[in-house]
């Protein structure tokens, strides 16, 4: 897998250093058994309480930070397509252009398919989960993609688009094709990263029609 | 089943470890499977272990009389 986050590559020997701490505790006293001492009592609240919870905190972080990696999404075989096309500092396409761009860089495949709101970091990560079922029951073994297999659970939301690209500056009202289709981007009938209009975000796979 | 303080404490450890091992993978092999296998199975593992680790210490705690029983005179 390509390069971790810098925070989890931080993170992570001090969570890995908890669970070893923790789990020599926890050996030595399942190994022994000793009476239950006061001092045995406060080995075990380290043991099972302190220790496992700085490295479950730690380990959260870091996972969470690795998850949102663009190495992580290309962890998958079907996805190394469009994070091949996205690193490529030659490529034209949308999402190349987009990582080229300190704000998404190597976390250019979520900062556009996150979920925006409230709770948008949990229906992800729940949207996540439906991607790993749907690899595993599908794609697991290296099972090639056919061309035009893949595709979004729903439309690319163009409010991922305006989080960054305001709709009320000059430069986006100017635009006569933008007023034409005002509404249509507004519901989002009409997706900004449409072919023709600023689309399409990633060119099409290998044998893709 | 008569809870057993010492049983109960053998029962955390053992999740602990389990939860432990689980967070330890997913650090040491960063890929959606284990990822996955940490922030669910590890944490409702981990997390149930803490619960029988204070069900344990409550235990400790009513036998050393610094918890009565409600129907304690």
């Amino acid at each position: 897998m390509g390069e971790a986050p810098e925070i989890s590559r931080l993170l992570a020997p001090i969570a890995l250093s908890f669970a070893v701490l923790a789990g020599v505790i926890l050996g030595t006293y399942l190994v022994r058994r000793p009476a239950l001492t006061g001092a045995v009592k406060v080995w075990l609240f380290f043991g099972i309480g302190v220790l496992p919870i700085c490295a479950a905190l730690t380990g959260n972080i870091g996972g969470y930070e690795t998850s949102k990696s663009r190495a992580f999404c290309a962890s998958c075989h079907t996805m190394t397509s469009y994070t091949a096309d996205a690193a490529d500092r030659e490529s034209a396409s949308l999402a190349s252009f987009h990582s080229r761009n300190q704000r998404f860089g190597n976390e250019s495949c979520f900062v556009c398919h996150q979920d925006y709101g409230l709770f948008g970091s949990v229906t992800t990560k729940l949207t996540g989960l439906r991607h790993l079922w749907v690899y595993q029951t599908r794609y697991a073994g290296g099972r090639q993609v056919k061309p035009g297999e893949i595709e979004l659970y729903r439309p690319f939301p163009n409010g991922n688009c305006t989080q960054c690209h305001s709709t009320t500056l000059p430069g986006f009202s100017d635009e006569p094709e933008h007023g034409a289709v005002a509404e249509d981007l507004k519901s989002g009938a009409v997706s900004c990263a449409t072919e023709g209009c600023h689309g399409p975000a990633h060119p099409s796979p290998p044998g893709a029609s | 089943m008569r809870l057993d303080r010492q049983r109960l404490l053998r029962i955390s450890a053992l999740m602990t470890l389990l939860a432990l091992t689980l967070m330890a993978w997913s650090v040491l092999v960063p890929r959606p499977i284990p990822l996955v296998l940490f922030m669910t199975l590890g944490q409702v593992v981990g997390t149930a272990s803490f619960i029988v680790f204070i069900l344990a210490i409550l235990i400790d705690l009513r036998r050393a009389k610094v918890l009565a029983r409600r129907d304690a005179p």
